[in-house]
């Protein structure tokens, strides 16, 4: 179990983060959302032992955390040009001590899973940002930590390639690992979490079960496809919408308004895919 | 710790630009080491004869000529100018002009009977127009070689550990590796790439001489280097400096200590402008706070030059100077240009240069130890 007490971290413009406690469990997957500045990367570099703390303790199954107990994610882009995918892989591999033939294992592994097995060979300068990111995600787990933390995996990824990411995540949460991922969209992230908090100038919430949260929320989302100009807002029901680029966002606070709404865009031959779910709201 | 090391030591030197610098290198240090073959094809040494002993123009006669390849070739303009063409290595303008000064001797002397000549001492001063420097050029060309390196080597620590500060690429690493394990891998890290640029350039070195060892035993190009005052003694091969160096215990250890001085001091100067590095938050700050050090560091050039120039390294002022650290690295290889230094004066010096170099290690440590990444 991961347990962090009071950990503070002040910088000289007064930002940072305050009195920090939380505790998580093997198998779960804590959720960090939290807006831009509002400190999640702070907490994340702390916890990965970046940086120093001015104060407060982190304890994995009651010891002291140490270096080799984790694997981290930057929220940038922070992976040797250079190098090709597998080459940068095997850097961390090595630097962690973990043997050549498990680490060839597990990059086969982790290519599957996370579809990468064209990123491995080529120069990484030449890959897109999502194809960067499943490299340095591979390399951060590469040694099989326990506590993974990741800032910002689904950060400029695309639908497929959020969806390898999301597969990957579940994959290492059946594996037994403490998972933190933060975003500052908790759509992006509710779909893997298990528990959810949220951070804002520097304080963190009590964290709630994502289930929980649901069950409270009375907002429900339906995703439209292959409609970037909602076409469907003057229909009943409809409290909001909104897009992200050719999919709308439809959203309702009356569950058979929104399935009856469904049911009528489905009519429409244009539309490829709708997906109803209810929304996570922030407490 | 030792798989980072590796990987940045095999990026740094396992690259096609180092194969370019290291061949371009070893040209540059074979063109060196045969140089006074290059000058000595375009050299010409001009004789100016005393024009009222011209009429000897007989004397010229003296001179055996056999064909193009001959090592000295001579030519006579009159009515008193003698152009000399020494394809040789070994051979120096005062040698020409006393081969010709004995042939015109021997010219007019023969103009007397046997008994005559042994009574008569024939004096003749020819003047001979070269072009050699008067001045000494071994301790500019030390200030300058140790300059240069320092210039080359200071700011690799500092722009390594930047480059990977601001790529992100330290993140990924510090996640890996303790601060202090990545601060000393570094610093191992730029040692080592000092000893692997020594090492390569000291076979590049001693590649070219044997080959030149095989020519001449560089017998020409010491004389040459003599000649044109940038060694202060004559050698007539390079085994014998090698028996000099061998037998002369105190000046192979001056020569170990003036060595140490300056790995400690460029070390230092490492150490220093990281120090100041660290506080630049974007690579565009880097410039602005590295300048005052390329400031001091040309200052102390130049001050070099003038101290040289001014107390020519035997006076009051080396004896001090060479225990004031990051200035000593200078000195104490300058001073064994010209004097011997006391292994004691050299031992202190070194002592005095360390525990500057220890505090800035401290000091450069907790300054990347406490920042934010």
């Amino acid at each position: 179990m991961l347990k962090v007490k009071q950990l503070s971290k002040k910088f000289k413009n007064q930002k940072g983060i305050h009195q920090i406690s939380f505790e998580c469990y093997p198998s779960e997957v804590m959720g960090i959302i939290g807006d831009n500045g509002s400190g999640k990367s702070t907490l994340l570099k702390s916890l990965a032992l970046i940086n120093q703390v001015d104060q407060g303790v982190i304890e994995l199954f009651n010891k002291e955390l140490c270096l080799n107990d984790i694997g981290f994610l930057p929220e940038h882009k922070a992976i040797i040009e250079d190098l090709s995918g597998r080459e940068f892989i095997e850097l961390f591999g090595r630097m962690r001590l973990v043997e050549d033939l498990i680490l060839e294992e597990t990059i086969k592994d982790f290519a599957i899973a996370l579809n990468a097995h064209e990123c491995l060979d080529v120069k990484i300068k030449t890959l897109s940002k999502g194809n960067k990111q499943k490299i340095q995600v591979m390399a951060a787990c590469i040694s099989k930590p326990v506590l993974i933390i990741l800032d910002e995996p689904f950060s400029g990824l695309d639908e497929q390639n959020s969806t390898h990411m999301k597969n990957f995540i579940l994959e290492l949460k059946k594996n037994n690992h403490i998972i933190l991922v933060s975003s500052h969209r908790v759509e992006d992230v509710e779909q893997v979490c298990d528990t959810l908090c949220w951070i804002k100038e520097g304080r963190l919430s009590e964290k709630q079960s994502v289930h929980y949260l649901k069950e409270q929320s009375s907002t429900i989302h339906v995703k439209v496809s292959l409609d970037p100009f909602q076409q469907f807002k003057e229909e009943k029901g409809i409290v909001d919408v909104f897009h992200e680029g050719h999919v709308s966002i439809y959203t309702f606070e009356q569950a058979n308004l929104a399935h009856q709404f469904m049911r009528h865009v489905l009519k429409h031959r244009s539309i490829q895919t709708v997906s109803i779910h209810n929304q996570v709201c922030l407490p | 710790m030792i798989s980072y090391l590796l990987f940045s030591i095999k990026r740094r030197w396992f690259s096609f630009g180092s194969l370019i610098i290291f061949s371009l290198g070893f040209f540059i240090t074979l063109a060196l080491v045969f140089m006074d073959m290059w000058f000595l094809q375009n050299q010409v040494i001009t004789i100016q004869w005393p024009p009222h002993l011209s009429t000897h123009l007989e004397a010229y006669e003296y001179f055996e000529f056999t064909d193009n390849d001959a090592m000295i070739n001579i030519s006579f303009t009159p009515p008193s100018q003698y152009t000399v063409y020494p394809h040789t290595t070994n051979v120096s303008s005062e040698t020409l002009t006393s081969l010709i000064t004995y042939a015109h001797q021997r010219y007019a002397l023969e103009q007397f009977d046997t008994e005559t000549q042994n009574q008569i001492v024939v004096m003749l001063e020819p003047m001979i127009e070269t072009s050699q420097s008067t001045s000494s050029v071994l301790p500019i060309m030390i200030i300058s070689f140790l300059y240069f390196t320092l210039l080359g080597f200071s700011s690799n620590l500092s722009s390594d550990i930047l480059s990977e500060k601001h790529s992100q690429a330290l993140l990924m690493i510090l996640s890996t590796l303790k601060r202090r394990e990545y601060f000393l891998m570094k610093v191992y890290q730029s040692w080592i790439n000092i000893f692997i640029q020594s090492v390569l350039v000291s076979s590049s070195i001693l590649l070219a001489i044997l080959l030149r060892v095989n020519m001449d035993q560089g017998k020409g190009l010491l004389s040459f280097l003599y000649e044109q005052q940038w060694i202060p003694l004559r050698f007539e091969s390079f085994s014998q400096i090698i028996r000099i160096l061998t037998d002369n215990t105190q000046f192979s250890l001056s020569i170990v200590f003036a060595g140490i001085s300056f790995v400690i001091g460029l070390m230092t100067c490492m150490l220093f402008l990281l120090w100041m590095s660290l506080k630049a938050q974007r690579s565009e700050e880097l410039a602005s706070i590295q300048t005052p050090y390329y400031i001091l560091i040309v200052l102390m050039y130049y001050v070099s030059l003038w101290i040289n120039e001014l107390q020519g390294f035997s006076q009051s002022v080396s004896s001090w100077i060479i225990h004031v650290p990051i200035l000593s690295m200078i000195f104490h290889p300058l001073q064994l240009a010209t004097s011997s230094v006391p292994i004691q004066i050299s031992v202190l010096s070194i002592l005095i240069a360390l525990s500057l170099l220890i505090f800035i290690l401290k000091g450069s440590y907790n300054a990347f130890k406490t920042q934010s990444i």
